[in-house]
């Protein structure tokens, strides 16, 4: 299983830096256990108005259950969504707060 | 997320002169809409993307329409209308079923079989409580087993009651294999009297009201499997129900039959058959799974046509769906020289705040009109996604993808509107696969705009033939299944679209009849013909898909229901039934991945003279660095060749993709075992192969392998490398020249797949 530790800090930053399709291996298998969980109140990025607004969603408790959104936010860039929805699942699984050093 | 209007139309497909209904239910918002006909031609709104472009037809008066809501019903059940005199009730009575329960405690009462009124509780039922145990109800007296019931598990169930004595007795039978630890279980009670309820006997949920009933609407439904249900007309003593544990079915040694149902007769169809002496048949609603294996399936015979007893109960869910019903709020007489299509029937309000359209396919005539080009619109395929659910069911989708979830506005409204009707690729509320699809229900793989996927995707190829003014029909699969080879032989070349991944036994026979006598294939997808599917027999708007075996799939068939039910075919993969795809489009599934596409670059094989034509104005070695889809022509779902599935040895492999993702990963039938390297990082199988080969009697197929393909045609104003190689080829196939087979070939050794792991 990925173990966080403090290198995580290094590909957090690569994650923000490096065109996507560039990523190394090493943030793969972070961003793999970034995604590595249940359905259950899960977050998400919502599509509200295709290519030019998204927001952060919450899935519900059970299949079926109404999606609502989950925060205030709104993002006029894709990008932005999926770096908030990173930091969101960062503080989630690795049981650490988000580095001070990244924005 | 809503939408505020919601309909399909009475048959996916249709032509020319032939009457379509519109049948639409409001959701919110606006009541009156305008309905116009609309031929689409490309259906991709995204920024960026080709441009949304539709055709009003002047030839059809527009409308006015006041729109309400209709109702929906899922969950499947039996239904049998009872005559007044069919039971005789002077003794008693007893009712028996074996029983498989999928979900014991869902949080609610479930019926497995009743004749009940449900305003007054007279008669009685058999059922599982809130707290899942066994529970029979007479008229308002309740007992039930205490012991919980196992989930997935077989029962037998007896509720048994005498007049004269007024006693009721349930018991409850572990049945062989189970793993409930307790032999037979029972419970009894004192019942004043009963009388006999003016009520339908209801298998699998509770109602009584037959209108309700008849139009697919009952309560407290079953999730699970049934077997052979049967009454009597007295009450069985112990060993009389013991004997029935022992042989299922109502034995003659035991008196008093009235009814029994056997559930492995009339498979195909939605009828029950009673083979008891009263002929009590009954009906299905909504559409429940049947081919299961039953109580006594032990592998002795895999196949429920070889031994129906082994496969002879039927698998009910709280979800199924077979029908909206809605009433028809539109009916329109097709132009007779309407031309085929892509059409929409166009609803806007009447203050214009609401514009949704109702997609459907106007095919060609039988003959065809004089054109030499046929697209062929996978209807199949548009059936089989609809109505998916797994964006928001599966966990595992966003690291197996690579991508963060991201869901827009239809998989936001279907994850909470389950009563649409499920997709083949969803589960059911009980965790097993959805087999069945409906078009009689709103279809949102049929809408434009939205997702680059389905009928939305296959627009980018209605809209490049249109662009560049090619005289072309559009032919369907519903027809091809329907009429074979006769839909192609008007057409010198058939167009595919990016994914006919859902193909009949007769589609198949009539696409490799119609390419093994001088027609010509233009395969522009990925994906393709992969599962068998199934039509049924009588309801051409319901097909069926048993995913056995192997292949890229979100749900797989248990044992014993790898047997379609619509046809008695086995399912799965053709490339496991020896009908791989590489035989007759030399190409077949290898890799899928949906976070990045990549290019083609050109082979050696691509300066044979052979193939001149296809890079005729073509200098580049790289190909389709560019797409709506991923950024790339080859990629989403991507084919490769396989001379050892089948692809022709003279076949030219004139492009190969590379460069593809870590999340582009090999199909699990293209592997043996798991193994670490099998991504597009590392794996040199993970590619699209651009493929030709001349075929008998001058035909060819020209194969390109991704269903990315087709989204970069429209690139710099259609005016690029994927699109002159596509027009290159159009052109030539439609010309009658026939194509000379090349000298044939040394046989060339079929290489082992672990050779090449």
């Amino acid at each position: 299983m990925y173990s966080f530790s403090d290198r995580d800090v290094d590909l957090l930053r690569e994650y923000r830096e490096v065109p996507s399709r560039k990523r190394s291996l090493d943030l793969q298998r972070l961003l793999t256990r970034l995604r590595s969980e249940g359905i259950e109140n899960k977050l998400a990025i919502l599509t509200l108005q295709m290519g030019k607004e998204w927001a952060i969603g919450q899935l519900g408790a059970t299949r079926g259950a109404p999606i609502r959104i989950y925060d205030d936010r709104r993002f006029v860039n894709y990008k932005d969504a999926e770096w908030a929805l990173l930091k969101l699942r960062w503080v989630k699984h690795s049981g650490l707060p988000w580095p001070k050093e990244l924005l | 997320m809503s939408y505020s209007l919601l309909g399909y139309t009475s048959s996916l497909v249709a032509r020319a002169d032939e009457s379509v209904s519109l049948h639409l239910s409001r959701e919110s918002g606006p009541e009156s809409y305008t309905a116009e006909l609309v031929r689409i031609v490309c259906g991709d709104n995204s920024p960026g993307g080709a441009g949304f472009k539709e055709r009003l037809v002047d030839d059809v008066t527009p409308a006015k329409l006041s729109v309400r809501k209709q109702p929906l019903f899922t969950g499947s059940f039996g239904l049998i209308a009872i005559p007044a005199e069919a039971f005789d009730f002077a003794q008693g009575f007893s009712v028996t079923c074996r029983f498989f329960a999928t979900t014991v405690a869902k949080g609610g009462r479930q019926g497995l079989i009743s004749r009940q009124d449900m305003d007054t509780g007279r008669g009685w039922s058999l059922g599982i409580d809130d707290a899942g145990r066994l529970e029979a109800r007479i008229d308002d007296m309740v007992l039930h087993i205490a012991h919980p019931l196992l989930a997935r598990a077989w029962y037998q169930a007896a509720l048994c009651y005498e007049r004269n004595t007024r006693s009721a007795v349930l018991y409850l039978t572990p049945l062989r294999r189970s793993p409930a630890a307790h032999g037979r279980l029972q419970a009894s009670c004192h019942v004043d009297a009963m009388e006999a309820p003016d009520a339908p006997i209801v298998i699998a949920a509770r109602g009584s009201d037959l209108v309700k009933l008849g139009r697919g609407e009952a309560a407290e439904h079953f999730n699970g499997k049934i077997e052979c249900p049967a009454v009597f007309d007295r009450l069985l003593e112990p060993a009389e129900v013991d004997l029935l544990v022992t042989v299922g079915h109502a034995d003659a040694r035991v008196r008093g039959l009235v009814a029994a149902w056997d559930f492995s007769a009339e498979t195909p169809s939605s009828r029950i058959i009673d083979v008891g002496p009263s002929g009590l048949h009954g009906e299905l609603l909504n559409l429940p799974t049947r081919a299961v294996a039953s109580s006594e399936f032990d592998s002795s015979a895999m196949a429920w046509t070889e031994r129906p007893s082994h496969f002879a109960a039927i698998h009910f869910h709280d979800d199924d769906f077979e029908d909206a019903r809605w009433a028809a709020d539109l009916e329109v007489r097709l132009p007779g020289k309407l031309r085929s299509g892509i059409y929409a029937f166009r609803l806007t309000s009447d203050c214009a705040t609401v514009v949704e359209r109702i997609c459907f396919i106007v095919a060609a005539p039988p003959g065809g009109t004089g054109a030499r080009i046929a697209f062929l619109a996978s209807t199949l395929t548009y059936l089989m996604y609809s109505n998916m659910h797994s964006a928001t069911d599966m966990a595992e989708t966003e690291a197996k993808r690579g991508l963060w979830m991201t869901l827009g506005p239809a998989e936001i409204f279907l994850n909470e509107h389950r009563d649409l009707g499920l997709s083949t690729y969803d589960t059911h509320s009980d965790g097993s696969g959805v087999c069945y699809s409906s078009a009689r229900r709103p279809l949102f793989s049929m809408q434009v705009g939205g997702n680059l996927w389905a009928l939305n995707a296959d627009t980018h190829i209605t809209d490049w033939l249109e662009a560049g003014d090619f005289d072309y029909d559009v032919i369907t699969d519903d027809h091809l299944h329907q009429s074979g080879t006769a839909i192609l032989q008007p057409y010198g070349v058939v167009v595919t679209g990016t994914h006919p991944e859902y193909w009949t036994t007769e589609m198949l026979d009539a696409l490799e009849t119609w390419s093994q006598t001088g027609g010509r294939l233009m395969y522009l997808g990925g994906n393709g013909f992969y599962w068998r599917t199934a039509f049924h027999p009588d309801k051409p708007w319901l097909a069926e898909v048993r995913r056995a075996e192997s292949g890229a799939r979100f749900w797989k068939t248990e044992p014993g229901e790898a047997y379609h039910s619509f046809t008695g075919e086995y399912g799965g993969l053709w490339s496991r039934l020896g009908r791989a795809a590489q035989r007759f489009t030399g190409v077949g599934t290898i890799a899928v991945g949906f976070d990045f596409s990549s290019y083609y670059r050109r082979r050696p094989e691509s300066q044979d003279p052979r193939v001149s034509f296809i890079f005729d104005g073509v200098p580049d070695e790289i190909i389709g660095k560019f797409g709506l889809i991923g950024g790339g022509a080859a990629g989403s779902e991507i084919d490769s060749a396989d001379l050892a599935l089948g692809t022709p040895p003279h076949a030219l492999l004139v492009a190969s993709s590379e460069d593809h993702s870590r999340f582009t990963l090999l199909v699990p039938e293209s592997m043996t075992s798991s193994i670490a390297h099998h991504n597009g990082e590392e794996n040199p199988r993970v590619k699209a192969d651009m493929v030709f080969f001349e075929t008998p009697e001058g035909g060819a197929v020209f194969s390109v392998g991704s269903i990315s393909w087709a989204a970069a045609l429209c690139h710099g104003g259609y005016q690029n490398n994927v699109a002159r190689i596509t027009a290159n080829v159009l052109l030539r196939f439609a010309d009658q020249a026939p194509f000379p087979m090349p000298f044939t070939p040394e046989p060339q050794e079929a290489t082992d797949d672990r050779d090449r792991q």
